[in-house]
């Protein structure tokens, strides 16, 4: 099977989309699937430690302040 | 500076616009090899994913321009040319948004930042009409889709006889030479703002050091 056949497999390209709709609310499920995956990537970037932290000296600080 | 006053008039231009540029935007600042401790955030990651993403659409979308859509949309390798130029927008857009709603929480406007937030919602409209003049210039049924939905909106504001969704020369030429040279002048002035005025430090960091 192509990788083309394997994901017409996993997701129908060829039907109507799928939407959400409740009451004023209307989106397209890819859409919506979008939109939270953009929320947690949000929240990720926040929550989750930078790696390899270094301290900067206050004079770097200092130097960024005033600009 | 003194030496800037001494004869003013007997100096080029050149060389008056060479200082002026030297004072306001010095190589330190361009280019620093240090950045403050609260820089280090995934947070902060998104504007530089974001330059990386126009990067590859500009890259892609100079292939596509030249060999057009008989290449884009026959050839193997145009169709992945295609697919690149298509998934590096949705990129382009994904870690927009999230600067976005980062610099927004952190109200990154804050200390005389005003123009570097105007000028990141400025580029943010002007790659949304890049974008979508894209989609209408894709040359499928798609695109024929789009169009005909949008020309009966753009007539209602009566800008579709200035800006006709339905031409395709008219579409191109937005996308291809307009839309970019606008993005790109507005990303860059955007960026030197970023240097010269420096990153935003946090809310809180600006409390503790009063």
């Amino acid at each position: 099977m192509t990788v083309d056949g394997l994901i017409a497999v996993i997701i129908n390209l060829n039907s109507n989309s799928e939407i959400v709709h409740k009451g004023f609310f209307l989106v397209t499920v890819a859409n919506l699937i979008i939109v939270i995956l953009m929320v947690v990537v949000f929240l990720l970037a926040i929550f989750i430690p930078f790696p390899h932290h270094k301290i900067v000296n206050s004079d770097t600080k200092d130097e960024t302040e005033k600009t | 500076m003194s030496t800037k006053s001494e004869n003013t008039e007997n100096r080029q231009w050149t060389e008056i616009v060479r200082e002026e540029i030297l004072e306001k935007l010095p190589p330190e600042k361009l280019l620093p090899s240090k950045q403050p401790a609260y820089m280090a955030s995934w947070i902060y990651t998104f504007g530089v994913l974001t330059m990386s993403a126009l990067i590859v659409v500009i890259g892609t979308g100079t292939f596509l321009a030249i060999f057009g859509p008989s290449w884009w949309h026959t050839s193997v390798v145009g169709h992945f040319v295609n697919s690149l130029h298509l998934w590096s927008v949705e990129l382009f857009f994904f870690f927009m948004v999230i600067h976005l709603w980062g610099k927004f929480f952190m109200a990154a406007w804050r200390g005389n930042r005003a123009l570097t937030w105007m000028t990141g919602a400025v580029s943010f409209l002007a790659s949304i009409l890049a974008a979508f003049t894209g989609y209408v210039s894709q040359e499928n049924f798609d695109s024929q889709w789009i169009s005909t939905q949008a020309k009966d909106g753009l007539n209602s504001v009566a800008i579709g006889s200035h800006f006709n969704v339905l031409n395709f020369g008219q579409m191109i030429t937005f996308h291809i030479a307009v839309m970019p040279a606008a993005v790109i002048v507005i990303v860059a002035l955007h960026l030197l703002l970023v240097r010269t005025k420096g990153i935003v430090p946090p809310i809180n960091h600006e409390n503790k050091s009063e």
